[in-house]
């Protein structure tokens, strides 16, 4: 028996040139090998930007990915705008703050439900749930469309809005058409509060990591849309344009990849968890109050109770979405004019699932000279790596069907992302 | 037959993946005005609320299997399943096959809904259309049009 090994791995998608999956070779007790190749690094977007205006950032690259493009969208446009050197006033922060409300709501309701509750609930997918429990998944399904909807009100177009642009909208929404959205959106907050209940009555492995939690400092507000430094609570706290410096990205060779390290210390983790646990402070009281009604501690290091913060992340876009409108006055102009201006500057968001990064260099003419994007599935690789060697190290004496289950659970507590990474429907284990 | 929905669907930035999207493309200017035509590259499960009300889908996307590169797998979703091969290789994170099955299971499909798989040869990025999968997509045009003229005739 010391010397069996056992190999568990993912099929990967023989469809798609360079994407992978996941390998763990065990021998006995001891962890021999771990390799992962969730991500595909949309290396191709930055040679195609390479010559383009840079007025067309945000609509190339909110083609990257089919579930994140406001986070894309809005990373360009907080490049551009710091490099030709504007602020856009409130109401279009807002408006932004807005639109990436429902690309949240949208995103983690998918996720929360449909890719990651199976997981817990012990069934292959979604379908087998919609069998037995139709309306858990109808559930998914209207508050997906609620968040789709903001972003055709306030984006033009549920997928790659069109309405967006470096220096506001092209259109800004009426009041009445943002209020029009106002019951549906309360319903969501009623159902995203019994997410949160709902989602601490699952099971979940005694495990814990001791993470370097990082997210965007936005300033004083949960950071969604955008903010100026990129801290962490092992004191990483750097303007947002010194990210190179700090986050290098190494080429992994078994991977084909670019995983993303933390100069000074290594891996380190982005998303929900590390939102959470460095802005808990500044989440709403319905938020606050979910988290707390479940008992859930103001930091969380399991990571396959990202589903309750991720539910709790859902109330709070919930809970942002009715304040804008509440509070929303249309602006004068959509848009302000912004004129190139020759430079460099790093811009990013809070994509549902972690910062993402752009860096773009342009020249006095507007025309984009270099462009480097980092999404947070490319940060989290190290780190989804090294969770899967803590759990398989304290859980090696599971049957080889639950421990592969729990690899490919852990895996999906990153919510690693769509179009840039391989989904993991399918695994085998092989024994030697 | 009252109210159609075409869609392709796809990823446009993948080789062959931009098949379904092509054929939509080109079905615009070819189908009556009452049947909608969608060319989308949304996350697949919002497909179901694009169908909702409709008495017919036609859905063309491109599909890996081991058949000839422009084959078209053509299925009646409401007699017989999508057969898992074919769509295994979906880049979707919620695919097309899964939502095909979730909208059977919450009996969501339309009275009428049927796939036409097209079989891709090469999906990296930024490259277009293969010319065998180009030259086959008139035929697929011509077949969903004749489809769906077939469906508005109450045929």
């Amino acid at each position: 028996m010391a010397d069996e090994t056992r190999t568990i791995k993912t099929d990967y998608l023989a469809r798609v040139e360079g994407e992978g999956g996941m390998l763990i070779r065990l021998k006995g007790n001891a962890i021999e090998e771990v390799k992962l190749n969730i991500f595909e690094p949309p290396r191709f977007f930055e040679a195609f930007l390479r010559g383009r205006y840079f007025t067309e950032a945000p609509d190339i690259t909110a083609r990257i990915c089919g579930i994140c493009p406001v986070a894309y969208q809005t990373a360009a446009i907080n490049s551009m705008e710091s490099i030709c050197g504007v602020k856009v006033e409130d109401q279009i922060r807002q408006l932004r703050r807005l639109l990436y409300c429902g690309e949240w709501i949208e995103s983690h309701a998918l996720h929360i439900y449909m890719l990651h509750a199976p997981d817990f609930l012990g069934y292959p997918s979604a379908i087998e749930i919609a069998k037995d429990a139709p309306e858990v998944v109808e559930t998914a399904l209207r508050l997906k469309k609620i968040g789709n909807h903001i972003m055709t009100v306030v984006g033009g177009r549920e997928i790659h809005p069109i309405n967006v642009k470096v220096g506001g909208f092209y259109k800004a929404p009426s009041k009445a058409e943002l209020e029009a959205m106002v019951p549906d959106l309360e319903w969501a907050l009623e159902t995203s509060l019994e997410t949160v209940k709902w989602a601490n009555t699952l099971d979940f492995p005694d495990f814990e990591m001791d993470y370097e939690f990082a997210a965007l400092d936005a300033g004083g507000v949960y950071p969604i849309e955008g903010g100026e430094r990129f801290v962490s609570n092992r004191g990483l706290d750097i303007p947002i344009d010194e990210f190179y410096e700090h986050v290098v990205e190494e080429h992994v060779k078994h991977a084909n990849a670019l995983q993303g390290h933390l100069k000074e210390r290594g891996s380190f983790l982005v998303g929900p968890l590390a939102r959470y646990a460095l802005w808990y402070d500044l989440l709403s009281d319905e938020a606050r109050g979910a988290a707390e009604g479940v008992g859930l501690g103001k930091v969380v290091k399991n990571p396959f109770k990202s589903i309750i913060v991720r539910s709790v992340e859902l109330v709070e876009a919930c809970v942002e979405a009715l304040r804008i409108i509440r509070e929303y006055e249309q602006p004068a102009e959509p848009a302000i004019e912004v004129k190139p201006k020759a430079g460099a500057a790093c811009g990013a968001s809070e994509a549902p699932r972690g910062t993402l990064c752009h860096r773009y260099e342009i020249d006095a003419n507007g025309i984009i000279l270099d462009a480097t994007i980092t999404p947070p599935t490319a940060q989290n690789q190290p780190q989804i790596e090294a969770d899967l060697r803590g759990f398989v190290g304290q859980f090696m004496d599971l049957p080889n069907e639950e421990l592969t289950l729990r690899c490919e659970q852990a895996i999906r507590n990153y919510d690693p992302c769509i179009s840039c990474a391989t989904h993991f429907l399918t695994l085998e284990i092989e024994r030697g | 037959m009252n109210r159609i929905l075409v869609v392709g669907t796809g990823n446009s930035w993948r080789g062959d993946d931009a098949v379904g999207l092509e054929v939509a493309s080109a079905l615009r200017g070819r189908l009556p005005e009452s049947a909608r035509v969608l060319a989308t590259e949304a996350e697949q499960s919002s497909l179901m609320d694009e169908w909702e009300g409709c008495d017919a889908v036609l859905i063309a996307d491109a599909v890996h299997s081991s058949a000839a590169p422009g084959t078209v797998h053509r299925v009646d979703l409401n007699a017989e399943v999508v057969p898992h091969a074919v769509l295994q290789g979906s880049t979707h994170h919620f695919s097309l096959g899964d939502t095909i099955e979730l909208a059977r299971a919450l009996k969501r499909l339309p009275a009428k809904a049927l796939f036409f798989g097209i079989e891709g040869a090469r999906y990296a990025p930024g490259e277009p259309l293969s010319p065998t999968v180009a030259a086959a997509v008139p035929t697929i045009v011509e077949e969903i049009a004749q489809e769906v003229e077939a469906l508005l005739n109450g045929n």
